[in-house]
């Protein structure tokens, strides 16, 4: 196939297929997630058919990354849950996964203590059974990512995402300096509101 | 012919003598003999409904089974089968004994790709009985294997070349009715590295709201009343793997009570999948039971609780009376029920 007709195929199922999946995630994630506290929101997207065309066609060591991008590709449809405080990732984790087995399970921190950087959990998920009418649905996803983020968390990584994670020119040294910096006032907030969260909470 | 090439591996348990040396297989030809007709019906033999999904599970995406599985995909030969006999024998318990392992690799007819099935034939004790020259001898055997071949787990993948799958597959227990009701632990969890499809939470989730619906819905008093008393008998169920529609014979439900509970369920296909009962997850969604009365009063308790806190009795003609005792805690007025 294609990128052209890798494209349109793609966009096919993205119209007819996806959008309807990713409303019906987070109708469920919903469901299972009721009666959690601090939980800030709960969405599902599917991913814009040009940025699945951007991800499909990208090269490592002069080959395609991907041989069968519709299947290899797992965020077609991604869902985030976020909460209000650090602890509560952790609760919110072990809740949805009563409900779901999982084949990745990831917590995203800087490599180094001394770099701050993007940080979230990640989680990849196979969409649950009862959004699929028949039990073979060739050309739907069996997967979908999970990202549970604070709202700190969530925050920085929406303003930094289209900023430095995918720039239009490289950045300098001093702008990577102002990214990192960011990052660790989301950090800082972070661990503040966890620690006044259970000095507080306790009272 | 759907089956390509079928590899065989006798192993023992693992706490057996010979449980920690290397397993000894074989490569045997499809041949159209019995054997080999058997195995077919084996790899055939995947539609049923008492097969259960079963996925790969991992932290990483790897895990350990599906690497050698697609390993041998890649390449089939008695040596990229040989690491799932070693594993199987690793994870096999005493209580399961010896085995003979079938590594059957083919495709269906029409659809893409190949399709892997794993099999395992518990072994047996037998007598042999062999007339030569006129004379008769009698032998006990104790590695007897196919003695009955319907009785054996297997579980199935399909694959096709490039793609990111064989995650998810079936896991088959004929055995089931050799005393065992649920698929071997050992099976699925030990050898395979999988878990079933649908979590306990999930499925006990879907059973008791499909519960709660029916008996919300139904204009069937009977229907209710059988609906309420096995999801009062529910929560005491323990952690073993059923479908809706097993716990619907499991508690006798009426053929109509029955329809209710599985009409409840969305998509209806659901009502055959598998899941270990969590009944901490289904008190959650049946906690309480109500009642109301023709003269306005609304009796409410703990499911599991309501005939120990409220007395029911039967006075005739459908009046029933009811009797409680207790401190007030709360009291309050509402616009409705």
């Amino acid at each position: 196939m294609n990128d052209t007709a890798l494209l349109a195929e793609y966009t096919r199922r993205h119209d007819q297929i996806l959008i309807p999946l990713a409303a019906g995630l987070t109708e469920y994630l919903e469901a299972r997630l009721n009666g959690i506290p601090r939980v800030d929101r709960v969405s599902a997207r599917a991913k814009n058919p040009e940025r699945f065309l951007a991800k499909a066609t990208k090269t490592f060591d002069g080959q395609r990354k991907y041989q069968d991008p519709l299947t290899e590709i797992q965020d077609l449809v991604a869902a985030r849950v976020t909460v209000f405080y650090l602890p509560d990732v952790d609760f919110v984790e072990t809740s949805l996964l009563r409900y779901f087995n999982h084949i990745e399970a990831t917590a995203f921190v800087p490599d180094s203590p001394k770099k701050f950087d993007y940080e979230g959990r990640h989680l990849i998920l196979p969409i649950p059974a009862e959004l699929f009418e028949e039990e073979e649905h060739p050309a739907a996803p069996d997967f979908f990512e999970l990202q549970i983020k604070t709202l700190f968390q969530h925050a920085w990584s929406e303003a930094e995402h289209d900023l430095a994670y995918k720039p239009s020119r490289p950045l300098t040294s001093l702008q990577e300096r102002e990214v990192a910096f960011t990052a660790a006032q989301a950090w800082g907030a972070d661990q503040m509101f966890a620690k006044l969260f259970s000095e507080l909470s306790d009272c | 012919m759907p089956i390509e090439s079928i590899y065989s591996f006798l192993t023992y348990p693992k706490n057996h003598e010979k449980g920690n040396d290397t397993v000894k297989g074989v490569h045997i030809r499809p041949d159209g003999g019995k054997l080999c007709t058997m195995l077919e019906g084996i790899f055939n033999d995947v539609h049923s409904k008492r097969d259960v999904p079963i996925m790969f599970v991992a932290d990483d995406q790897k895990n350990p089974v599906r690497e050698v599985l697609l390993a041998f995909l890649k390449k089939s030969h008695l040596k990229s089968a040989a690491p799932l006999a070693q594993r199987l024998q690793s994870s096999t318990p005493g209580t399961a004994g010896m085995g003979l392992f079938f590594l059957c690799l083919g495709s269906d007819d029409g659809k893409v790709g190949k399709r892997v099935v794993l099999s395992r034939f518990a072994a047996d004790e037998g007598i042999v009985a062999n007339q030569r020259a006129g004379e008769l001898s009698v032998e006990f055997v104790e590695q007897v294997f196919l003695k009955n071949a319907h009785s054996y787990k297997a579980a199935t993948y399909r694959h096709e070349e490039g793609k990111n799958d064989i995650w998810n597959g079936k896991a088959i227990d004929r055995q089931l009715n050799h005393g065992s009701k649920i698929i071997a632990d050992y099976w699925i969890v030990e050898f395979l590295c999988s878990e079933l499809s649908t979590t306990a939470a999930e499925g006990t989730r879907r059973l008791a709201l499909a519960m709660k619906e029916a008996s919300k819905t139904s204009s069937d008093d009977s229907v209710r009343s059988e609906i309420v008393a096995a999801a009062k008998l529910a929560g005491n169920l323990p952690l073993k793997a059923m479908t809706i529609e097993q716990f619907c014979e499991q508690f006798a439900l009426s053929e109509r009570a029955k329809g209710a509970v599985k009409a409840a369920v969305r998509p209806p296909r659901l009502i055959h999948d598998s899941f270990k009962f969590d009944a901490q997850e289904f008190i959650k969604h049946v906690s309480y039971k109500q009642i109301s009365l023709d003269n306005g009063a609304t009796l409410s308790a703990p499911t599991e609780k309501f005939d120990e806190i409220f007395h029911p009795k039967l006075k005739g003609n459908d009046i029933h009376t009811f009797a409680t005792e207790g401190a007030i805690v709360d009291e309050k007025l509402k616009s409705s029920r």
